[in-house]
């Protein structure tokens, strides 16, 4: 039996939607917001200034980035750390899940099982394993520590989103690119990254904002000034006593600037990747 | 003629199932052998094997004399055409057709050249810069025909190749796939459940029942002297009427006598019970009674009626007894009507009731009646 829904309730089921999705909207878009604000306020003004007398102190940026240190070389060394995890949290990781989906071998549930076992395993628990294991390769104070564990495929949760995706390509595919004369790698090279895109993108975001953002592995591993990366500089900001809050919201704008845009441009991409991983299989 | 595929005592379990018991198989240079049966029979299993895609248990595989059962997919020299299309979605109809060239490094010359040909004979044009996702069903599998072709392989693998397509597609592309097969003269082999793809397709049609090949032969051959009542009740549209009887004198007696029944004389043998007797709907023949008492023989009752357009299917009982008349489309009988039947008796195929084999020297005995005489009763 089907019930006609009035016109009305459906207007009014349609404006608490977006009276929700709004409000849902301010509240991430605030943070940005109050964070820009800030950034062109007056030194010494910061979150306590009523008023502004009209004018925007734009040297702010400047100010910051100056005291930010060796900005280009800051820049440098945080992109080709983030680069580094993103290219090869995709391949390591495409390259796993695709074993996982599609090629047959003995034990391979078990790893499955191991792979979903190590999602529910914290990062901070494996931190002081992993600082030791480092320490004992003298690698400690290089970026090795903070790009091997991506390169060599050490995120479970985007093996298990790549097995999911490669899971809803059909078996065909593989099968008639192995009578094509493919090889497994040169299948998951030709056939399954180009149309894991959306997946790809999901996992490169996911992986650069991560990286771009991390404060956590950079001051652990990271102990000589020269070997800083953005997150670490903007730490320099906060001090016990005259923090320069404006400055700092300044450099923040700065160090975030390339998140949001990444996410802006490969938004729909991020978005089909997230859904195919929702879906059920 | 040598064999082209020679497959003997083929074993395949997966899952622990046993999906394939000990086939052996032959396709001659240029035939093209059908793999015909239900769902869940293995012949899709079989032509995996074939291909590569499934690790028998036991038994061998040649291709062209070459033994290629331990021998990756790639490396048999076979192309397949699956039922799904398996087009690679990120490339044109043109690098779906290079694909396996450039895999298996053909020069740049012959690549194109080859690529024109496919293009050509299966009118290709205009496509080749679309997706997949821009073509048709019909497209799509053109496409994967012209993938399957530029390979020029020893042996051609069809996987049910046309169940995705509409009635009308299905029709044309059977028919393009049957020019194809005699212009090249390729070898294949060729999964189907429909059994126009496979009378029309097939040089020779191997059925398949639960894993195991049950009769192997022209499509003809197979469609006048089924193997077993399994095959007489696949191939052939509507399925033959199976009815449980004896033979008695040369008659053969059908149904039981308390519930009514047939006899056909003329049917020839020794005496034996427990026979099942196979009568094709087009063979039986059904008139309307004129009135009461009208018609000669037992009178059977229109139960059931089809119009196919083509011809009339009806379903007569007479007691328990259930027979399946195919009817000219000119005839118009409505449920209740009664009617006697005819049945020649050289059409009545005659199997072992225990065994399901077709008992020999049983078909198309000369009938001692007149052919068009019709059955008389025994109850």
């Amino acid at each position: 039996m089907s019930v006609a829904i009035p016109s009305g309730v459906r207007v009014e089921h349609g404006a608490a939607r977006a009276a929700l999705a709004l409000l849902a909207a301010a509240a991430f878009v605030a943070p940005l917001a109050m964070m820009l604000w800030v950034s062109v306020q007056p030194p010494g003004s910061g979150l306590s200034r009523s008023d502004t007398g009209g004018e925007l102190a734009f040297q702010n940026y400047a100010h910051a980035l100056e005291r930010m240190g060796d900005f280009p070389n800051l820049v440098a060394r945080t992109t080709l750390i983030t680069a580094i995890c993103v290219v090869g949290q995709c391949l390591t990781c495409s390259l796993a899940g695709y074993a996982l989906a599609r090629v047959p071998f003995r034990g391979r549930s078990f790893v499955f099982a191991l792979v979903i076992a190590a999602m529910l395993v914290p990062d901070q628990v494996a931190a002081i394993p992993r600082f030791l294991l480092f320490r004992s390769l003298g690698l400690v104070d290089t970026i090795l520590p903070l790009v091997l564990p991506a390169v060599l495929g050490g995120a479970p949760l985007f093996v298990f989103l790549f097995r999911q995706y490669f899971l809803t390509l059909g078996e065909d595919l593989v099968e008639a690119a192995r009578l094509d004369g493919c090889g497994h790698i040169q299948i998951w090279w030709r056939v399954m990254l180009p149309l894991a895109k959306p997946m790809l993108a999901t996992v490169a975001i996911f992986t650069f904002l991560a990286t771009w953002n991390d404060f956590w592995a950079p001051l652990v591993y990271l102990v000589s000034p020269e070997n800083r990366t953005l997150t670490l500089a903007l730490a320099g900001f906060q001090r016990t006593y005259d923090t320069a809050v404006e400055w700092l919201m300044a450099a923040s704008a700065v160090v975030a600037a390339p998140c949001i845009l990444v996410y802006f441009l490969a938004q729909r991409l991020f978005l089909r990747g997230v859904q195919v991983a929702a879906s059920k299989r | 003629m040598g064999h082209a595929l020679q497959i003997e005592g083929l074993t395949v379990e997966l899952g622990g199932r046993r999906v394939l018991e000990d086939v052996t198989l032959s396709a001659a240079e240029g035939e093209m052998l059908v793999l015909l049966g239900p769902s869940g029979c293995g012949k899709s299993t079989l032509l995996r094997a074939v291909a590569g895609l499934v690790q028998p248990r036991s038994g061998t595989i040649q291709i062209g004399g070459r033994r290629v059962d331990d021998l990756d997919p790639g490396e048999r020299d076979v192309a397949m055409v699956f039922q799904s299309y398996a087009l690679y979605p990120h490339l044109s109809v043109r690098g779906n057709l290079e694909f396996p060239l450039r895999r298996t490094r053909v020069p740049a010359e012959e690549r194109t050249a080859r690529v024109a040909e496919a293009v050509r004979m299966l009118a290709l044009e205009g496509l080749l810069e679309r997706k997949p996702a821009q073509l048709s069903g019909g497209q799509m599998q053109r496409v994967a025909l012209g993938r399957a072709l530029v390979r020029r392989p020893r042996l051609f693998l069809f996987d049910e190749p046309l169940s995705n397509l509409d009635a009308r597609l299905r029709a044309e592309l059977r028919a393009e796939i049957a020019a194809l097969h005699a212009r090249l003269g390729v070898t294949a082999l060729y999964v189907t459940h429909d059994q126009a793809e496979a009378m029309t397709l097939g040089t020779r049609i191997a059925v398949l029942e639960s894993g195991r090949v049950v009769q192997v032969g022209a499509p003809l051959d197979v469609f006048r002297e089924p193997a077993t009542t399994f095959v007489a009740g696949f191939v052939g549209s509507p399925a033959m009427n199976l009815l449980p009887g004896r033979v008695r004198g040369g008659t053969l007696e059908l149904g039981t006598p308390s519930a009514g029944g047939l006899a056909i004389t003329g049917v020839g043998g020794p005496d034996r019970d427990g026979i099942v007797a196979g009568i094709r709907p087009h063979d039986v023949a059904w008139v309307r009674a004129s009135g009461p008492g009208g018609g000669v023989g037992p009178t059977l009752v229109v139960a059931r009626v089809e119009h196919l357009g083509t011809e009339c299917l009806v379903d007569l009982e007479l007691g328990a007894l259930r027979l399946r008349a195919a009817l000219p489309p000119s005839a118009t009988p409505r449920p209740g009507d009664p009617g006697p039947v005819r049945i020649r008796p050289e059409t009545v195929h005659l199997f072992d009731g225990a065994t399901g084999r077709r008992l020999v020297g049983a078909k198309r005995v000369p009938s001692e009646t007149p052919a068009n005489r019709p059955p008389t009763p025994h109850s």
